[in-house]
């Protein structure tokens, strides 16, 4: 039970992170391009921002178990699988995407227009404002978000386990709603707030180490 | 040295235009300290913009050390910029670099080699004075220290031309008056040219060679012996 409980612990935590770095590598260069084509800044583009805007709508729209479904042919595709954390990272991490994509351009909006005014005047290309501008300027509000959405993703593992993707969610699940062992579901979820509680007060620890405002 | 010959600048908005400078021409000789001076919603800002094309003119053209602008690359403009040093109202400082790495920011962006960065950097604080904030953030800074920050910043690259958006109207008298002095002894030892513009007529009476007024998008006046300002 015990081994069956570290390993569940194990896989959600692997589902979370990995999902989570495959979903700041999607969606955070979506959420400066969301920015950058916005009217009035550096690259401001209606059509791109337009259509950026509503694709993403879309996506935080469906449903996250829905989501898992809708993709298994995607998700075969890449996975090779649609059952277990390998295939359970395709969909958590398309899931997390645009969430984190709007995140970031809320983050980037609270950085003032005068810094990027500043760069331009100083002969900044678009990579540069982004690059040594806007994301060490937004940096504490991105780990913030990065705090939120790995806690949301927490959450979405664990209803992957619900249709086969393995972790806590799925102990949970079986032995809980199946089997009627609330002491394993309970000790499952005295895990799981173990994790967010983790996650958060280490997303604070360096937020404060990086502001600087 | 900067010449603006003819310049209108309209903004839309929604279906509404606006017009903020409507035919303005004016020239900045190398060397000059010139102040354009005028109430808020004068035009002011638009103006110096105008300058390094951080606004592009509806129409006219902007002459800058023999080089006409408009019609650069975005590319050959980006190098004009880099020749331009510009410092502003609120600063602008990155609240996320320390004071050395703020001054070593226009010198990151065109590739300098490191050391070369460390020993301009070092040279830049004690030219304003600061090199005992160099590891400091700017959140710990006063207003005045943190213009100091940015004319450092402004000045990294050798500019010719040094551009200054209301750069003492958020600092109280008495700090207004030694960044005022600053900016006379980098106009006058480094011999660069600076535009500055503001609404206070005391900044222009105490560092300016020449001074252009401004009201509703047009020249008023021109010339200490101008009935404006007398």
């Amino acid at each position: 039970m015990v081994e069956l409980l570290l390993r569940g612990t194990w896989e959600t935590v692997v589902m979370t992170f990995v999902s989570g770095f495959f979903g700041f590598v999607l969606g955070l260069p979506l959420g400066v391009l969301l920015y950058i084509t916005r009217t009035g800044q550096i690259m401001e583009n209606r059509a791109i921002n337009g259509i950026l805007s509503a694709v993403i709508n879309v996506f935080r729209a469906i449903p996250f178990i829905i989501l898992i479904v809708w993709m298994i042919p995607f998700t075969r595709l890449v996975a090779g699988t649609s059952i277990g954390v390998g295939a359970a990272l395709v969909p958590l991490s398309v899931g997390a995407a645009p969430f984190i994509a709007r995140m970031a351009e809320g983050g980037f909006l609270e950085v003032s227009s005068g810094l990027v005014e500043a760069a331009r005047a100083m002969g900044a290309t678009t990579f540069q404002i982004v690059w040594k501008v806007l994301i060490p300027e937004a940096l504490p509000s991105l780990i913030n978000s990065a705090a939120i959405t790995l806690i949301t993703l927490i959450g979405y593992s664990t209803m992957g386990g619900a249709v086969g993707a393995g972790g806590l969610g799925q102990i949970g699940y079986q032995y809980g709603y199946v089997g009627y062992d609330m002491t394993t579901m309970n000790i499952v979820l005295a895990l799981l707030v173990a994790l967010v509680f983790i996650v958060q007060t280490a997303g604070n620890f360096i937020v404060r180490k990086t502001d600087h405002r | 040295m900067i010449e603006l010959r003819h310049i209108t600048k309209e903004f839309r908005q929604g279906g509404r235009v606006t017009r903020a400078l409507s035919d303005v021409s004016l020239t900045v000789k190398q060397g000059n300290i010139t102040g354009v001076i005028g109430e808020s919603g004068a035009g002011k800002s638009t103006l110096i913009r105008c300058v390094n094309l951080l606004e592009h003119p509806t129409e006219g053209e902007v002459i800058v050390d023999g080089q006409n602008l408009m019609r650069l690359s975005s590319r050959e403009l980006l190098r004009v910029r880099r020749s331009v040093g510009m410092i502003f109202q609120h600063f602008n400082l990155l609240d996320s670099r320390t004071v050395s790495d703020n001054v070593a920011f226009p010198l990151e962006l065109n590739h300098t080699p490191r050391t070369e960065i460390n020993r301009r950097v070092q040279e830049l604080l004690q030219l304003v004075g600061l090199e005992e904030k160099a590891d400091d953030y700017p959140s710990k800074l006063s207003g005045g220290q943190k213009q100091r920050v940015a004319i450092a910043r402004a000045l990294a690259n050798n500019p010719k031309i040094l551009l200054c958006d209301e750069a003492t109207s958020a600092l109280d008298p008495a700090t207004t008056a030694t960044i005022l002095a600053l900016l006379k002894e980098i106009n006058e030892r480094m011999n660069i040219t600076i535009l500055l513009i503001t609404h206070e007529m005391n900044v222009v009476r105490s560092i300016c060679t020449d001074v252009i007024a401004l009201s509703g998008g047009r020249i008023i006046g021109q010339g200490f012996e101008h009935q404006y300002f007398i």
